[in-house]
């Protein structure tokens, strides 16, 4: 069986817009939870969010590109970018021919679709840019990261809410293994603070109003986020073959269906993925040490994922180490996997725990080692990182540590 | 005929929402009995902000566990509304 490796990462995302200065946000226990600035929150119950500062479009790209290219495009194709230069790979046609770029995003283009919606509806503008269709596109970063790189293998995008990118890197693992592909640029991205889609999320009811506390008894639900990250993955052998640093094997994939509720989460619906992703990598739950939890911060969510973590992992749940990074970066929904699995990532490439951001008082739903807002020095062997969406649909990716 | 006061508003949008008749609802109903999960709730406040134009905050909300609870809290928010205008 061919074993999947990651050899390069980039993250854009509201704790960095580089790897080193993410993984420094992430020891600091810093998060990148601020006033809403993209958007006037006058008229919003809620004026936090984790957005993506000092990013400066036109350093990326001209301005004729810039026409093709909602906010969500932009940062996935700069997080492919600099997975692409992390990775070292040299390139060739051959390879080129075996590269998918497999992306995650619930909302596509959601930014460039409010502002022509608002152009219509209040401004009675009649006509909107001719590139309005291929900027709200959901698909626009793996088409645009293709054309790009002229890869040319198998690729699309997946879009199960927040499982999203998780979805997407599970393919990709998947693709590669099976050998429909030797490499692929897995991930996700997201920019979702626009003024439409954040009313739509106060109509919810699980936007905290300060800030995220995952697995606090005072939680009061999710900060939403920006951002983008990419992998790099390729066969361990072609890995060895070329001496590429590798962060950790992608060791296996385990999806599930609730089949249940839309909006509710079901505790048999996580554990089933969970354990369907340590079925995939030939993992036993004792050889876990660390889980990127969902960890929404939600009521629901933290309890529910505490009582899977439970079924899943028995008694040695209570040697597990359990964090949420979304408490620092935030809900970034359809890219919310991949920045996880960077963060993940990092944990195995550098051997630390990523915390749990601004946690208050212990909840005894969530009896787990939260890693509470410290990072913490550690070498993990192996660990899963959780994807849940709404809809039911769960997505876990297993990843390994691997000598290079 | 006389015009419909706030607590029959309040037990139509909720009748509504969860389709059963008008009489069906008192306003000793607890919404536990009515088998209202979390997303009927949501749809129910949404559906009383709608009828009265008026915002009802989250903390308000988890107060309305009840049909009475509900109308107190409707009203309530009736009355901030008319002396916020005056």
């Amino acid at each position: 069986m061919r074993r999947v490796v990651v050899t390069g990462v980039g993250v854009l995302s509201s704790i960095g817009n580089t790897l080193t200065q993410f993984e420094e946000s992430l020891r600091a226990c810093r998060p990148g939870i601020r006033p809403i600035t993209q958007v006037d929150t006058s008229r919003l119950r809620f004026h936090n969010a984790a957005e993506v500062a000092g990013f400066e479009p036109t350093g990326h790209f001209t301005d004729s590109q810039l026409n093709w290219l909602d906010r969500f495009a932009q940062l996935g194709i700069v997080a492919a970018r600099d997975a692409i230069a992390d990775s070292t790979l040299t390139w060739n046609d051959e390879l080129r021919a075996r590269t998918g770029v497999i992306t995650g995003s619930c909302l596509g283009g959601i930014g460039t679709e409010d502002a022509h919606y608002f152009g219509f509806y209040h401004e009675k503008k009649s006509r909107c840019s001719p590139t309005a269709v291929p900027r709200i596109m959901s698909n626009a970063v793996a088409s645009h990261v293709a054309m790009e790189q002229k890869f040319t293998g198998a690729t699309f995008t997946t879009s199960t809410a927040c499982s999203s990118a998780n979805h997407a890197i599970g393919q990709a693992l998947w693709l590669i293994r099976q050998g429909t592909l030797d490499c692929a640029l897995a991930g996700g991205s997201e920019a979702p603070i626009s003024f439409g889609h954040l009313k739509a999320w106060e109509a919810m009811r699980v936007v905290a109003p300060d800030t995220c506390r995952p697995f606090s008894k005072n939680r009061a639900g999710i900060i939403l986020g920006e951002g983008a990250a990419m992998l790099v993955l390729e066969t361990l052998e072609n890995a060895r073959a070329r001496g590429a640093k590798i962060y950790a094997e992608l060791a296996g994939f385990g999806m599930s269906a609730d089949a249940y509720h839309l909006t509710s989460p079901l505790a048999e619906g996580a554990a089933r993925a969970m354990n369907a992703a340590l079925e995939d990598g030939h993992l036993s739950p004792e050889q876990i040490n660390y889980v990127n939890a969902h960890g929404t911060g939600t009521q629901a969510n933290d309890s529910t994922e505490t009582r899977a973590i439970r079924q899943v992992f028995g008694s040695h749940a209570d040697r597990l180490a359990v964090s949420s990074t979304k408490s620092m970066h935030g809900h970034a929904l359809g890219a919310a996997g991949a920045l996880e699995g960077v963060a993940t990532l990092l944990a195995f490439r550098n051997n630390f725990l990523p915390p749990t951001a601004n946690f208050l008082d212990r909840d005894p739903a969530c009896d787990l080692d939260v890693v509470p807002n410290e990072a913490r020095s550690a070498e993990i062997e192996a660990a899963l990182s959780n994807s849940f969406a709404f809809g039911g649909l769960n997505a876990v990716l297993a990843f390994r540590r691997v000598a290079e | 005929m006389s015009e419909e006061t706030v607590a029959q508003r309040v037990i139509r949008i909720i009748a509504t929402n969860k389709k059963m008749a008008p009489e069906e609802v008192s306003p000793a109903t607890r919404f536990e009995d009515l088998k209202m999960d979390s997303l009927d709730a949501l749809n129910m406040i949404f559906a009383l902000e709608e009828e009265f134009d008026i915002d009802i905050p989250n903390e308000e909300a988890a107060k309305m566990k009840s049909v009475d609870e509900a109308i107190h809290g409707v009203e309530e928010l009736l009355k901030a509304k008319s002396s916020a205008s005056n």
